[in-house]
């Protein structure tokens, strides 16, 4: 790091600087502090009351009635099939993230070799990634509409009648309605952070492979992908924390579904985050919903871990 | 094009030989083109359908919808009946108000609120750790990023229980857990933003206290000019990401028609009018159309914001 030269020859250079110092001290303390003190306040404080409830029973919400439950939370989380089956539907929506990254790869891979109106479909294929999660789940819902969505009237125009597929009520597409909702948002943000990547590949190295005789494929697995992998990296991890917290769009799912479950047919499109969201609001369950927020928070946190930790390896700073 | 390949002559290859080649060179590269622009138009087609099904569905009307069992691919008559609805609805009978105006009001007003204010300070903070040196800077920089780990969505529970403590979950006051805490900056905009301030010259800011301004006064006349392209690209993406929050809006503003925000306001236009599919559709496209112009207006900027850090709440 360059932060100790600086500090010495900028003390050479300005000794008059420690009469200055205070004003600006107190500036840089204060400005630093607001964000960080509206963290402390708005969410870190939040968090430990969070981690306190989960021994605790509490009554209409209210704080000043909180009681030492002997890990009855936890029993009752640990025991409660749907909680394994929300964790086990998160990590499939997640799936939704992966297909997302292969997509977003591909397409920027073949917008970098300048198509005619590359430009247009690089500002259109942004497009869906703007659109909010609730006109992203609407939108869907009508597209997998069992009667008169185009989905299923394309299946019966090629392959009769028998094709309908029930999107909403079978349990098993059900949850694909969810990943190809979410798969065609979320590629948008990846397409544009390959581009960036693409461009910022050494062409020197293509020149060296070219005299070498290598052929495209060649190029690409040798050249291409290692020197994107750092993006592809950050992609995959953001894209893992994202799908962890999946929210938006499996409510609004769980919404139009609105049976006798709390996350579609059979809760199939239960997500951790939904089922959290669920006992907190439906349910007055806070204790519940703090245990489960901590189990989310143990998940996503090592995934984040991971990120932060090999981001500092390629981030140039 | 290929004119490293024309030293081939030299070689004694036969030139019809060496057209030939070219030939089938240019041809296979003309393949090429045509393949990946048919691959990036059927990925165009796919990602434009669900907004081609919107807007067609949104001109149709009640009856023709009801009378089929199969997507109406082309409007038989133009009807505004979505929108008719859409611009004269109120959840109350008893006042003449306009519930779309309520929810495009509130998220205008709360995405502009919390963006400006969020990026004032966060612009602040930035500058504080790009430009002045003080004990413990690095600390709370290195603790301010920390901050980045901790998941959005394990937050939203326990603020929660927090804000419904304090009794501002209801009435008029649960607007603040919204917009408060989105107030006062943000680790990923302050990153981008102390890196961007790192390349201005320390000079200006020498100059500058030279001239007797004061740090927060340097800040205001020098800092926020000269980092105005990275302050603006910020504006743009936190604007967006407010404009289409859900989780939070839906927590706190989802009990009067009043708080409702344009997202709140189209989950519950969906439910009332599950059996409208031209309401509904209609209700998408006047929300999505505001944002998809302010995208390609200012795409540039936007594109900067998303390439560094950042991302869906």
């Amino acid at each position: 790091m360059t932060d100790a030269e600086g500090l010495v020859s900028k003390d050479l250079i300005i000794p008059r600087r420690k009469k200055k110092v205070s004003k600006e001290t107190w500036f840089g303390i204060i400005a630093v502090s607001i964000p960080l003190l509206s963290y402390l306040i708005f969410n870190f404080f939040p968090l430990m009351i969070s981690f306190a409830l989960q021994f605790c029973s509490i009554e209409n919400s209210d704080l000043s009635t909180m009681v030492w439950n002997n890990f009855g939370n936890f029993k009752e989380v640990f025991a409660d099939p749907k909680f394994y089956l929300s964790i086990g539907v998160t990590f499939f929506v997640t799936l939704a993230q992966f297909i997302s990254l292969a997509i977003s790869l591909f397409i920027s891979v073949l917008l970098h070799k300048k198509p005619i109106g590359a430009k247009l479909f690089a500002v259109l294929f942004f497009i869906p990634y703007i659109c909010s999660s609730v006109a992203t789940a609407m939108m869907w819902q009508w597209m997998f509409n069992s009667q008169r969505g185009i989905i299923n009237t394309i299946l019966v125009a090629l392959a009769g009648e028998g094709a309908r597929v029930n999107w909403f009520s079978d349990a098993d597409a059900y949850r694909w309605t969810i990943i190809i909702a979410t798969v065609w948002a979320a590629p948008g943000y990846g397409i544009v952070m390959y581009k960036a990547a693409l461009n910022a590949v050494n062409p020197t190295l293509y020149e060296a492979a070219d005299i070498d005789g290598a052929n495209s494929l060649k190029k690409f697995v040798k050249i291409t992908l290692p020197s994107i992998a750092p993006t592809t990296f950050y992609l995959l991890m953001t894209g893992i924390i994202a799908g962890l917290q999946s929210f938006d769009i499996a409510n609004m799912f769980a919404l139009i579904y609105s049976h006798d479950t709390i996350g579609g047919p059979q809760n199939a499109g239960l997500t951790l985050v939904r089922y959290i969201y669920y006992e907190a609001t439906e349910g007055h369950n806070m204790g519940i919903a703090a245990v489960m927020s901590w189990v989310l928070f143990i998940i996503v946190f090592i995934a984040s871990f991971i990120n932060f930790r090999t981001r500092r390896k390629w981030v140039n700073e | 094009m290929n004119s490293r390949r024309i030293p081939l002559i030299e070689e004694g290859i036969p030139a019809r030989e060496i057209i030939a080649t070219k030939k089938f060179v240019r041809s296979k590269k003309i393949m090429g083109a045509i393949l990946i622009f048919a691959i990036l138009m059927m990925y165009a087609m796919f990602l434009l359908s669900p907004f081609y099904t919107i807007f067609i569905t949104s001109f149709v009307n009640q009856i023709d919808l009801q009378s089929t069992n199969s997507f109406i691919w082309w409007p038989r008559t133009w009807s505004f009946d979505g929108f008719k609805n859409l611009f004269t609805y109120s959840p109350m009978p008893d006042e003449i108000s306009v519930e779309l105006l309520f929810a495009f009001g509130n998220t205008f007003l709360i995405a502009i609120i919390t963006s400006v204010s969020s990026l004032f300070f966060s612009g602040m903070a930035a500058f504080a750790y790009s430009k002045i040196r003080f004990k413990g800077s690095n600390a709370l920089f290195f603790v301010q990023l920390c901050t980045m780990m901790i998941p959005a969505a394990t937050l939203t529970v326990p603020s929660f229980i927090f804000f419904n403590q304090l009794g501002w979950t209801k009435g008029e006051l649960s607007y603040l857990p919204v917009v408060l805490p989105a107030m006062f900056g943000g680790a990923t905009v302050i990153f981008f933003l102390r890196s961007y301030m790192t390349s201005i010259p320390d000079e200006v800011i020498e100059a500058a206290k030279i001239d007797g301004l004061s740090p927060f006064k340097t800040y205001l006349k020098i800092i926020i000019p000269e980092a105005f392209p990275a302050f603006i690209a910020q504006f743009i993406f936190a604007f967006v990401a407010s404009y289409n929050s859900y989780l939070k809006p839906l927590l706190y503003l989802a009990d009067d028609p009043h708080h409702y925000t344009l997202q709140i306001f189209l989950q519950e236009y969906s439910g009332t009018f599950k059996a409208n599919p031209n309401y509904l559709c209609s209700s998408v496209l006047v929300a999505l159309v505001p944002l998809i112009l302010i995208f390609i207006v200012t795409q540039k900027f936007f594109i900067e914001g998303v390439t560094v850090g950042g991302g869906k709440e």
